[in-house]
């Protein structure tokens, strides 16, 4: 191998990434080159360098306050009441999942019948369902899938706002009339658990709406991503 | 085979040998675009493997595909002014598209395809329509808003679309189709299928074929379904505010598992009646019919269930 | 919230400090999952450091925008928690989104010009890299907040973050043969600059 070939592996070489042929050449070529000598120490030196670096770097105190605002308000416009516009195609910054908000009612009595209730079904046996075995069948464990389902809402409507453009405006119509209709099916079955907590049924049938929903903006997402 | 079909098959095969004799040989790869021409045509043709795969986008327009018995692929198109058809690929795959002059207002483009009957088909569009006939292999059909038309028993059905309807005539042995507002229209038979709309209407009619597995779910679309339901098979329905009717022949047996948190469930297999819900609403039936059988579950929030015998 | 019992019941009394912190993390990280924001918050005090100096060195320097990128990976993590299974280490599943973050966030910024830092302009980086006083340390950050952007890239995720080659590729969506080029390109550079 020439000088000027050795001189294109010596970053391979100093990173320890050639292949055991090519070692022992570029080994022998550096002890008796002068300028590749200098240049592997060279390297060596900013590598040295670049590892000595801080791994860590205070951020400014007023970030993680923005981030928590930010936060809280993704969870406080899901959990408001929003029947006008399902789905909002304008992309702000940190754009919120208000627009595909989950609809739900709580009156004072029932958030107090749902909290009871969620820690009695804690412990009851998890019944099956042979066609839907990864469905809830607790309140807790339906409690961590709204959540999931929420955040997943949230980033799937971000998805489709940037997509807004690339859709017939029939369509886009089309679409947040399908998405309305589940919106007000999600409603209706929310209502009813806040009034009968226990009915494993009833949270069966919510999980499956939700899932219905996701896939519907999944696969508009998907759709609208190749056009 | 429908008498139509043998004879479209027919005389496509008679042009395309005729064709193959004009032409001469057969390229391996195909790459042409084709000039600035007005509502322009154009026909490409290159030899395809039986159990090719096959992917084509079309934005616009419509999609007609016939499968046959040829390693041949055949396409014939007519494109709008300005657009252009590009092909690509060889012996075990091939892949179209067609480009829109202006990507904004794209023209429709017609295209009907002759492929080898086992492709593995892979369509899809916005708003053009597909219609497929006899392909026996794979389909996978993708469109925002065009209709999804398919003909024949592919071994494998997977057709989507947003705004689209979908119609399927035959009895592939796995389907899964999904629309949001469109409708699905399902005549045949299927061991393991899954229908879901949200607002479409559902229809299904087995005819004498049997199913085994089925899942149909819907928001507000009404279902119908019709058809012999195998002894050992699970049927589930679900629908938040539509109807579900279901009808089984004479003497069929099978279990019946119904809920409804706020509908009405009527029975007119049997004398059996349901007892009524929580909450001084909504019903619920456990029944076993005819010596029983397939195991049938049907969930509905307030959407009114009917079962009863086909006519 | 009962879901952190089901953890903690799980491990016996004779538990090693690694086992006990790992069982800590992942409930942590479930509460969070959750919908916990408390927990959240834990998670992003543990990884807010590492996260920051990625951000800042990726910026090229400027903390205003780091400090922004950062915020957006943070709320990023947040909704997208539910997608993160355990199968790599929690800092690295944030690490590729800090990366992906910053090159969707490059993509559809039509505003912004992509900064070079000046050699001599050192105000941006008044409070960035708040690490000793070491000039020979400062003039490594400058010297690499002014290398263009596509080697400050390769540079950062391979020699500072420790990546292969493949996997910068593939986060980048370019080459191997690019990486190693752009690598080249920003080793000889800070070369030229630090030892003038």
């Amino acid at each position: 191998m020439t000088h000027e070939v050795i001189r294109h592996l010596l970053d391979d070489y100093v990173t320890g990434e050639l292949t055991e042929d090519a070692r022992a050449p570029v080994a022998d070529h550096i002890a008796a080159c002068a300028i590749c000598a200098a240049e592997v120490e060279s390297l060596n030196r900013i590598i040295a360098r670049a590892a000595e670096l801080p791994k860590s770097i205070d951020p400014p105190a007023e970030a993680w306050a923005n981030i928590r605002a930010a936060v809280e308000r993704d969870k406080e416009a899901i959990a408001r009441q929003d029947t006008g516009a399902t789905l909002r195609f304008r992309r702000g910054p940190y754009a919120l999942a208000a627009a595909a908000a989950l609809l739900v009612v709580l009156s004072s009595a029932g958030t107090a019948v749902y909290m009871n209730a969620r820690s009695a079904d804690a412990g009851t046996p998890i019944a099956s369902n042979p066609a839907n075995a990864a469905t809830p069948a607790s309140l807790a464990a339906f409690t961590v899938e709204e959540n999931t389902y929420l955040r997943n809402v949230a980033v799937l409507q971000d998805l489709l706002d940037q997509q807004e453009s690339l859709l017939a405006p029939e369509t886009v119509a089309q679409l947040k009339a399908s998405l309305r209709t589940i919106d007000e099916a999600i409603l209706e079955a929310r209502t009813a658990l806040a009034r009968d907590p226990a009915n494993k049924m009833l949270i069966e049938m919510l999980s499956g709406t939700y899932r219905q929903k996701m896939d519907l903006m999944r696969r508009t997402a998907e759709l609208t991503r190749g056009t | 085979m429908a008498p139509d079909v043998v004879g479209r098959i027919q005389r496509a095969g008679t042009r395309a040998a005729l064709s193959r004799a004009l032409t001469g040989g057969l390229a391996a790869i195909l790459l042409l675009a084709s000039p600035l021409v007005a509502q322009k045509k154009v026909e490409r043709r290159q030899p395809l493997g039986m159990e090719a795969a096959l992917r084509i986008h079309n934005m616009v327009g419509s999609v007609i595909v016939h499968g046959w018995n040829k390693d041949t692929l055949l396409v014939r198109g007519t494109l709008g002014a300005g657009d252009s058809f590009n092909m690509g690929g060889g012996y075990t795959g091939a892949k179209m598209f067609v480009e829109s002059a202006n990507e904004r207002d794209p023209k429709p483009t017609r295209l009907e395809l002759w492929v080898p009957a086992r492709v593995r088909l892979w369509i899809k569009t916005a708003t053009a329509s597909i219609e497929v006939t006899d392909v026996a292999g794979g389909l996978d059909l993708y469109v925002v808003s065009g209709t999804i038309d398919v003909t024949g028993s592919p071994r494998e059905l997977n057709a989507e679309a947003i705004d689209g309807d979908i119609h399927i005539t035959g009895s592939p042995p796995w389907v899964r189709a999904k629309s949001a507002s469109g409708a699905i229209t399902f005549q045949g038979a299927s061991q393991d299928a899954a229908l879901s709309t949200v607002s479409g209407p559902i229809r299904v009619d087995g005819g004498n074929g049997v199913f085994e597995r089925t899942k149909i779910e819907t928001v507000t679309g009404n279902v119908t379904f019709t058809g012999r339901l195998d002894r050992s098979g699970a049927f589930d329905f679900d629908s938040h505010g539509g109807t579900i009717d279901i009808a089984i022949p004479e003497k069929m047996g099978a279990n019946f598992s119904v809920v409804t948190i706020a509908g009405s469930i009527t029975n007119k297999l049997s004398k059996k009646t349901p007892t009524p819900g929580r909450f001084g609403r909504g019903a619920e039936l456990v029944s076993e019919e005819s010596g029983g059988g397939a195991k049938v579950s049907v969930r509905t929030f307030k959407g009114p269930v009917t079962l009863r015998r086909t006519k | 919230m009962k879901t952190s019992a089901v953890v903690s019941d799980s491990i016996g009394p004779n538990l090693s400090t690694m086992g006990e912190e790992k069982a800590a993390a992942l409930d942590c990280i479930q509460r969070a999952q959750a919908g916990d924001v408390d927990a959240f918050e834990l998670l992003y005090r543990e990884h807010a450091g590492r996260i920051y100096a990625l951000c800042l060195r990726l910026k090229g320097g400027d903390s205003t925008d780091a400090t922004e990128l950062m915020q957006d990976v943070f709320i990023r993590a947040w909704r997208r928690l539910s997608t993160f299974r355990g199968e790599s280490a929690f800092s690295s599943w944030l690490h590729r989104l800090t990366v992906n973050t910053m090159l969707e966030n490059a993509r559809g910024d039509q505003r912004r010009i992509a900064r070079v830092l000046p050699m001599d302009d050192t105000s941006r980086l008044a409070g960035a890299a708040r690490s000793s006083g070491i000039d020979l340390k400062m003039d490594m950050e400058d010297a690499i907040a002014s290398l263009p952007k596509g080697a400050r890239l390769a540079f950062v995720l391979h020699d500072v973050e420790g990546y292969q080659h493949q996997e910068i590729a593939e986060q980048l969506s370019v080459s191997v043969g690019t990486v190693k080029a752009q690598l080249h390109r920003a080793r000889r550079l800070l070369r030229e600059r630090l030892e003038r």
